[in-house]
């Protein structure tokens, strides 16, 4: 091996060396940093999940029962349900809000008022 | 050198040469060594004073598996159980310089922790001991402020339950490791701990929160209005089997489980047997009608108490006459119906009848909490009798419910499940009675609350069949009955023109009030209860009210046979023939 051979590949070597060097820590710089971003998003993930036990907690059913009758609101029922074809419709509203004035048998006048609609639902 | 003071040249040896150069290469190599070394001292104390530190927590590994238990979530995705990220304390003894005074402070601002006790584990301990397990972020705070040496934090995982005690028995709860100790937490444990690594999928289970909401406040109100011992509601969707509420009373809180009696952990809708009275009746009737022995227009002779060896049977609710089976069911008779059963074939028949029904097996469902049946070693007589009304075979309210879910429906029955199904993923139904005979069993829990034991059911807005039931309570710690104390329950369907949901109150010792009349029976202990639940959780659930059409097919049926039987007493429109094809 002559010299100038020897010079070359000494220097091959120190340019190899030197670039696994490099790259060996820019892996390492990568997998720092995945390790950091793995880390941050599994913290991120127990806040996400801190807020929606928190969340649950303050939407606890009682809780929003008791504010709620706070405001006046109270539970739906049944009753309070209405088939839209239980509904009278304008002409019928008018209609009883029209009285109609009849005369009675035993004599004298008297007012008729015709209920809106038969209920449909209920009882 | 020569004379003349001239250098000679003389020959340089090969070997010489090689030499040389096998020095300059080895230490060129060295000087690499030295300059890479060197590079790196710079890299790492310049470039690099120190590797990056991440805070909050230690690094995650890539590829790791996910250690977290799955969250517990009802139908509609309302969490119920999940994990939450906690500091506990440690310290390292050897780095202590003064451990009384160190324990004296720590103590003060940790709940929970004796100064004594931490002095005795601190001097035990070499180079760790827990000061604290799963502390708050307040409490964490104020050991920083104490900057005591040899103290740290380490971040261990805990299990919470927001809702709390809302669905405590269903849900269960873990022990300090994590690991489920009952309900779902201790059934579902491989599923819970097992899936991907990462993301792991909530178990969904049956539970309606809203419902279970509803259920428990109205349970808790009666806890308290009749002082009783304890108290069960379930409501089953009977379409899917899906248990939509599942409440026992008196219940606990499962993020301090440890602290909750043995007595409020005890889950009674499924873990504990009952003998439950009258509401048996639904069975007893339901299996005499199936049989083909026995039809409605049938009548039974209830004026006597009927006398079986040295054992008499009396009814509460006394006609002393004979009773059609319509009567016998509303009016609740004890005579009639241990009758009736004998007349569609008696004990044989009857627990032919329990086996389809499920109720001589222990239930399935997804809790570790199960009890198995109470049944007769013998089904003599008068065990036949008493069974038919509810005494002598002590089951589960869930399992009493799964058969009430059949009898009022279609006549099917599919397995109950704590967690929610698909339409698609619904088991194949088994028949246990004809969809005729269900028919008439709907009638028949229809006319108990319209005109029977349970008017006070009346007025939810819905059509409601039910069975009241008044058993006395079985002596677990002797012979006989407890004198004086009773179960009382109440078992609902409704709509009854679609049947959907089945509704199940059990009162365990109520004592009556002024609103009850003082009494203790379940027509006015528990059946007010149900009218509650019912008549809030119908919206709730999207049931439309019952219309009026849908009333009128029922009350048609009962105009048929007033008609039949004009002129009679004023119940016993009901005692008339019932048209039946």
């Amino acid at each position: 091996m002559s010299p100038r051979h020897a010079a070359a590949g000494l220097v091959l070597v120190l340019v190899v060396a030197a670039s696994v060097f490099h790259l060996k820590y820019v892996v390492l710089g990568l997998e720092r940093e995945l390790v950091a971003l793995r880390t941050a998003i599994e913290d991120e993930r127990w806040r996400l999940q801190q807020r929606r036990a928190d969340l649950a907690y303050l939407t606890r059913p009682d809780r929003l029962a008791a504010q709620a009758a706070q405001l006046g609101l109270r539970p739906a029922r049944a009753h309070d349900i209405v088939a839209l074809e239980g509904i009278g419709s304008r002409a019928q509203l008018e209609l009883a809000n029209t009285p109609l004035e009849v005369p009675l048998p035993r004599g004298g006048p008297g007012v008729l008022r015709a209920r809106p609609v038969a209920p449909v639902t209920g009882r | 050198m020569t004379g003349l003071g001239m250098p000679i040249a003389r020959p340089v040896s090969p070997a010489l040469v090689v030499g040389r150069r096998r020095i300059r290469v080895v230490a060129a190599c060295f000087a690499i060594a030295f300059v890479s070394i060197a590079a790196r001292l710079v890299d790492m104390t310049m470039q690099r004073p120190s590797e990056p530190r991440v805070a909050g927590g230690e690094p995650v590994p890539a590829n790791a598996p996910d250690p977290r238990r799955a969250d517990i979530v009802d139908r509609n995705g309302e969490l119920l159980a999940t994990n939450m990220r906690v500091p506990s304390i440690y310290a390292d003894p050897a780095q202590i310089h003064d451990i009384d005074r160190a324990a004296d402070e720590l103590a003060a601002v940790l709940s929970g922790v004796a100064a004594d006790e931490l002095k005795r584990r601190l001097r035990a301990a070499k180079r760790f001991a827990w000061v604290k397990q799963e502390s708050t972020a307040a409490e964490q705070a104020a050991v920083l402020r104490l900057g005591i040496p040899g103290v740290g934090f380490r971040s261990t995982e805990k299990r919470v339950y927001p809702r709390g005690r809302l669905a405590a028995h269903a849900v269960g709860f873990v022990d300090i490791d994590n690991q489920g100790l009952a309900g779902l937490e201790h059934a579902a444990q491989a599923v819970l701990v097992g899936g991907a690594p990462s993301g792991k999928a909530p178990l969904v289970t049956s539970l309606d929160l809203r419902v279970q909401q509803v259920v428990r406040e109205e349970l808790l109100r009666a806890h308290e209005r009749f002082h009783t011992k304890g108290a069960v509601g379930i409501v089953l969707d009977r379409e899917t089997g899906e248990l939509l509420s599942l409440v026992s009373l008196p219940d606990f809180d499962p993020n301090q489980a440890r602290r909750a009696s043995a007595d409020s952990r005890k889950n009674r809708a499924t873990g504990q047997t009952y003998e439950l009275g009258s509401v048996f009746k639904v069975l007893s009737t339901a299996m005499a009608l199936d049989s083909g022995k026995v039809a409605l227009r049938d009548g039974f002779d209830a004026t006597e108490p009927l006398r079986i060896g040295r054992h008499v049977i009396r009814d509460d609710h006394a006609k002393k006459r004979t009773l059609s089976v319509p009567e016998i069911f509303m009016y609740s008779s004890n005579i009639g119906t241990a009758k009736m059963v004998f007349a569609a074939g008696g004990g044989e028949a009857l627990r032919g009848f329990f086996e389809r029904a499920g109720m001589l097996t222990k239930p399935v469902l997804e809790l570790p909490e199960l009890a198995k049946p109470q049944l007769p070693k013998r089904w003599v007589d008068i065990t036949t009798a008493t069974v038919a009304f509810g005494h002598g075979m002590a089951v589960t309210p869930l399992q009493f419910v799964d058969a009430v879910a059949a009898l009022a429906g279609d006549g099917t029955r599919v397995p109950p499940t704590l967690l929610r199904r698909a339409p698609d993923e619904v088991p194949p139904r088994q028949r246990v009675i004809e969809a005729r005979t269900a028919e008439d069993m709907r009638w028949l829990m229809w006319l108990t609350v319209e005109k029977g034991t349970g008017t006070q059911v009346r007025d939810t807005g819905y059509l409601v069949g039910g069975k009241t039931g008044t058993a006395d309570k079985f002596n677990p710690n002797g012979r006989g009955y407890l004198r004086g104390a009773v179960i009382a329950s109440f078992v609902a369907v409704f709509p009854l023109e679609a049947p959907r949901y089945v509704v199940l109150v059990m009162l365990d010792e109520p004592r009556g009030d002024a609103g009850s009349r003082g009494l203790r029976y379940g027509g006015w202990t528990a059946a007010p209860v149900v009218r509650e639940i019912i008549s809030r959780i119908g919206p709730v659930l999207g049931v439309p009210p019952s219309s009026a059409l849908a009333r009128a097919e029922f009350e048609d049926r009962l105009l048929t046979a007033q008609r039949g039987q004009p002129g009679r007493r004023k119940e016993a429109w009901v005692a008339a023939v019932v048209a039946r094809d």
